[in-house]
């Protein structure tokens, strides 16, 4: 990529990110404990580096840094976006390898503990820029808005769901799953016995 | 260019006395200095900040590193460098305007940089370090105003730790003509207006204008460095050679 371009888009990128902290009023406060600290993001399917540098006032986003940062968070771009919107996946990911930590692991926990815990006040936000009474009514109305969107397609997805098990039987419901999944395992172990014994015949002929 | 005699050299497009373009720009930046944030980003339309970015990025500085932020003014450099040298490293932010420094001074206050940041008010011409103190020393938008530019780069050489590297952020020669022509008119004609209108000066930022002008073009300010020590100096041009970073090592 054009450098030009890429330092662009960094500092898009942290403008983005202060604004997205700045939605959270207890952010920087939060942040304190990773002020001084080195954090280093390898985006691997870009094959991007970002350095974020906490302090006091925001996170400063760099390309480069010329030493060992505390820590490396290292994952694809889609593992990133899992991360910051399912924290508690963090252990699953680590474990499958699509996220690897290298370096501090204190700080890499602290860090995304500091994501996890980001709680938006939208209408706080909003308040300063259209006023409360306007951000209030605005606010009530997308919260209604996403609210149903979530039962929506939370419902779809149940319907769903039982259509393909129940009415069109193209999936097994979960007590079929179970069942063959126990059949595969006691024929699994009547074969692990069978070969036993078969080895202990043939040791016994080969003996004799 | 700068076509300098042993008693004269330029304040824009005048020669003057050399003592005198020391008040004259002192003038200048008492002026400007309030709104002189505001005037950057709207003169650059905010591209000053990108390249500043760049040179925070070619800087190399790291934990532990003593810096030189020269002519830092409002200290938009500082603040960026502090964060990156830590508590064991220092900053040190240099003007030789008082105006600019207590503006920086109470930015970075303000915005709550403090701790491992010193302030200073000194000539470039004639630092008042010891030999071998800095890992880094940069210079962004200030060398052009400087009387004496080959001392102020013996000075910096001279405080320069063996293996610091200078980087000097400033106005160049734009390398496409067509763009120089729009960059003129845009530099003689809006800029005055500009100033008149933000700041209430327009002959602060025609002199902006015309000290560009008398600035050493990429290649000089390049032969310069090496005259006075520097190793491996090179340069890279922003947006054409509107500004270029002037990169130096000392050996």
């Amino acid at each position: 990529m054009n450098a030009d371009l890429e330092n662009m888009l960094v500092a898009g990128f942290e403008t983005a990110f202060n604004a997205w902290m700045s939605a959270d009023p207890d952010a920087l406060m939060r942040l304190n404990p990773l002020v001084g600290r080195i954090i280093n993001m390898y985006v691997r399917d870009m094959d991007l580096t970002l350095t974020l540098v906490p302090t006091d006032s925001g996170m400063h986003v760099l390309r480069a840094y010329q030493d060992k940062p505390d820590t490396q968070i290292s994952a694809t771009l889609a593992t990133f976006f899992t991360l910051a919107s399912k924290p508690s996946r963090r252990k699953t990911l680590l474990a499958s390898g699509q996220l690897r930590i290298r370096g501090n692991l204190l700080v890499a926990a602290r860090f995304s503990r500091w994501l996890a815990g980001h709680q938006a006040d939208w209408e706080a936000l909003l308040a300063g820029l259209i006023g409360d009474i306007a951000a209030h009514a605005v606010h009530g109305r997308s919260s209604q808005w996403s609210e149903w969107v979530g039962t929506t397609i939370k419902a779809l997805e149940q319907d769903l769901v039982e259509y393909l098990q129940e009415e069109s039987r193209q999936l097994p419901v979960d007590w079929e799953v179970e069942d063959w999944l126990s059949k595969v395992d006691t024929l699994r172990h009547d074969a692990d016995r069978l070969q036993a014994r078969m080895k202990r015949l043939l040791s016994r002929v080969e003996l004799s | 260019m700068s076509i300098d005699s042993p008693d004269k050299t330029h304040f824009g497009y005048q020669q003057v006395p050399r003592e005198e373009k020391v008040r004259r720009v002192g003038d200048v930046f008492d002026s400007v200095s309030n709104s002189y944030d505001v005037m950057n980003d709207l003169m650059s339309l905010g591209i000053h900040r990108l390249w500043k970015r760049q040179t925070i990025e070619l800087s190399g500085v790291r934990r532990g590193h003593t810096v030189l932020d020269l002519a830092g003014g409002t200290g938009d450099l500082s603040a960026r460098f502090s964060p990156l040298v830590g508590d064991e490293g220092q900053v040190i932010l240099a003007d030789i305007n008082a105006s600019m420094l207590t503006c920086g001074r109470d930015r970075l206050l303000d915005e709550g940089v403090a701790g491992n940041i010193d302030y200073v008010q000194v000539n470039a011409e004639k630092l008042s370090f010891p030999d071998n103190t800095f890992d880094c020393i940069t210079m962004a938008f200030g060398l052009r105003n400087v009387t004496d530019q080959a001392a102020a780069l013996a000075s910096m050489y001279r405080v320069l730790k063996p293996g610091g590297r200078l980087l000097v952020l400033e106005f160049s020669k734009v390398q496409n003509p067509l763009l120089g022509k729009l960059y003129d008119i845009y530099s003689f004609s809006c800029l005055p207006v500009m100033g008149k209108l933000v700041a209430g000066d327009s002959d602060s930022y025609r002199y902006l204008a015309e000290s560009i002008r008398m600035h050493p073009d990429q290649e000089t300010l390049k032969k310069m460095m090496t005259d006075v020590g520097f190793i491996n100096a090179d340069y890279l041009n922003f947006n054409a050679g509107v500004t270029a970073l002037h990169r130096g090592y000392k050996a």
